[in-house]
């Protein structure tokens, strides 16, 4: 079970459907791992629920119940679409990653299509999710076993789940399942554990002056600080 | 007239109501349901009905629910889009919601959640589907809405008490929220505003609004736990 989750106020987002969604698929692939915060976003649908029976009805049109069933049995008559969770994978080749335990979503971005792995330095490689967006970076990162990533800020505050081994910096230590958020200014070092290498979602809020280009950039968003 | 009739069984656990409510289900081909006690709450009446169109799709309980529901959640919609858009916009998001309650009943289990939680859920995602087709990216990946926001009873064995699925018990509950706590949770999930955007609307402090957020949910928590 994590131990790292995210805030009460972001688990009331994703409930009511305010959170962007690249945050979202931050913290719906939390809830993968973490039944606590699942129980939370159940009880916090309930009380959506409680307040729409709560809300004043505004009237709809008399034969809107006919026109309702009119709709549904012609779309009764075309063929059925069932979509599937799990989309099959067409780009299996990703190196290096163990498909079938990440969570369903994010298999789904992987297979989307080709990753596009980038070497920031000697430890850290990123590459990068679409989730049909372009305030945030979604992004995989992966540091090699008992490596440091790079000092770096943050630009833009950053969501980072863990989805295989683990990390740790001054904070803590953090494992699969854990979401952290960093805000800019946090500088922080992770280190991934010795045996193990380290794989995160990472979601980070696009710096404003790169969002137009950043699509064309060859280097990351993160800022190496000078050793 | 009315025989007992056995409590549908989902494929993972035996339904098992502590207080069970008398339930009719009102078709012209089902059995009735019977389960002890005498007490006929609404949540229950409304779950009855949701049960009765995914077993047997049944038509009259549906009609029941889209007379009850279909104006709610015209009223959700129009509360958080702009007035420029169409009454006729909001009908035809009332329908979307309908149709996927429809299409989706025979997945509803009243176990893990009030017929109202669920049909909430399908609206949720009816709306942000609404804005994510507005986004110009939107196209350029092939996630669904459902697959990062899951209607409210697929996640698996339910994990919530009875109580705090209990649509009549929370609707009470938020009867005695403070009025200023009562603004902010509506707000944030009726008009489907963030913290950042309720602050802005009430000039209230972020800070303020996202505490106020937090002693709403632990008051109603506190309140159903009594």
């Amino acid at each position: 079970m994590p131990l790292h989750h995210p805030n009460e106020n972001l688990l009331t987002e994703f409930a009511s459907g305010t959170l962007p969604i690249a945050q979202a698929v931050a913290v719906k692939t939390h809830l993968h791992f973490c039944s606590e915060c699942r129980q939370s976003v159940q009880k916090m649908e309930s009380f959506g629920g409680a307040l729409l029976e709560k809300l004043e009805p505004q009237p709809t049109p008399l034969d809107s119940f006919d026109n309702l069933m009119n709709s549904i049995e012609a779309s009764s008559k075309n063929v059925a679409q069932t979509s599937e969770a799990i989309a099959s994978p067409r780009h299996s080749l990703n190196n290096n990653l163990n498909n079938k335990t990440l969570p369903k979503l994010i298999q789904k971005l992987i297979n989307n299509e080709p990753l596009q792995w980038k070497k920031i330095n000697r430890t850290l490689q990123t590459a990068p999710l679409t989730v049909g967006q372009n305030q945030y970076q979604v992004s995989l990162q992966r540091i090699e076993a008992g490596d440091s990533a790079p000092e770096h800020d943050h630009r833009g505050v950053e969501i980072t789940v863990v989805l295989e081994g683990s990390f740790s910096d001054t904070k803590g230590i953090y494992q699969e399942g854990d979401f952290l958020v960093k805000e800019p200014g946090d500088i922080h070092q992770p280190i991934s554990a010795r045996n193990q290498h380290c794989l995160c979602l990472s979601v980070e809020e696009a710096p404003v002056k790169l969002t137009g280009i950043w699509g064309k950039l060859l280097n990351p968003f993160i800022r190496l600080n000078a050793a | 007239m009315a025989t007992a009739a056995p409590i549908r069984e989902s494929n993972t656990f035996k339904i098992v109501e502590d207080k069970p409510a008398n339930l009719r289900a009102i078709s012209d081909n089902t059995q009735t349901m019977q389960l002890s006690s005498s007490k006929k709450t609404p949540t229950a009446v409304w779950n009855a009905y949701l049960v009765d169109v995914g077993r047997s799709q049944d038509r009259k309980s549906f009609k029941a629910l889209f007379e009850h529901f279909g104006p709610l959640l015209k009223s959700y919609f129009m509360s958080k889009f702009p007035s420029q858009h169409s009454l006729q916009m909001m009908d035809e998001l009332v329908q979307e919601v309908m149709i996927k309650v429809w299409q989706k009943a025979q997945t509803y289990d009243p176990v893990k959640a009030a017929a109202s939680t669920w049909i909430f859920t399908l609206a949720r995602n009816t709306r942000i589907d609404m804005l994510r087709r507005g986004n110009k990216y939107a196209n350029t990946t092939s996630i669904e809405t459902e697959e990062v926001w899951e209607d409210s009873t697929e996640n698996g064995p339910y994990s919530i008490l009875k109580h705090d699925r209990d649509s009549d018990q929370i609707q009470s509950a938020l009867q005695l929220l403070p009025e200023e706590q009562a603004l902010v949770i509506r707000k944030v999930y009726m008009e489907a505003k963030s913290h950042s955007e309720v602050a802005e609307e009430l000039r209230l402090p972020l800070g303020t609004v996202k505490s106020r957020v937090r002693l709403a949910q632990n008051k109603l928590q506190s309140l159903l736990r009594r």
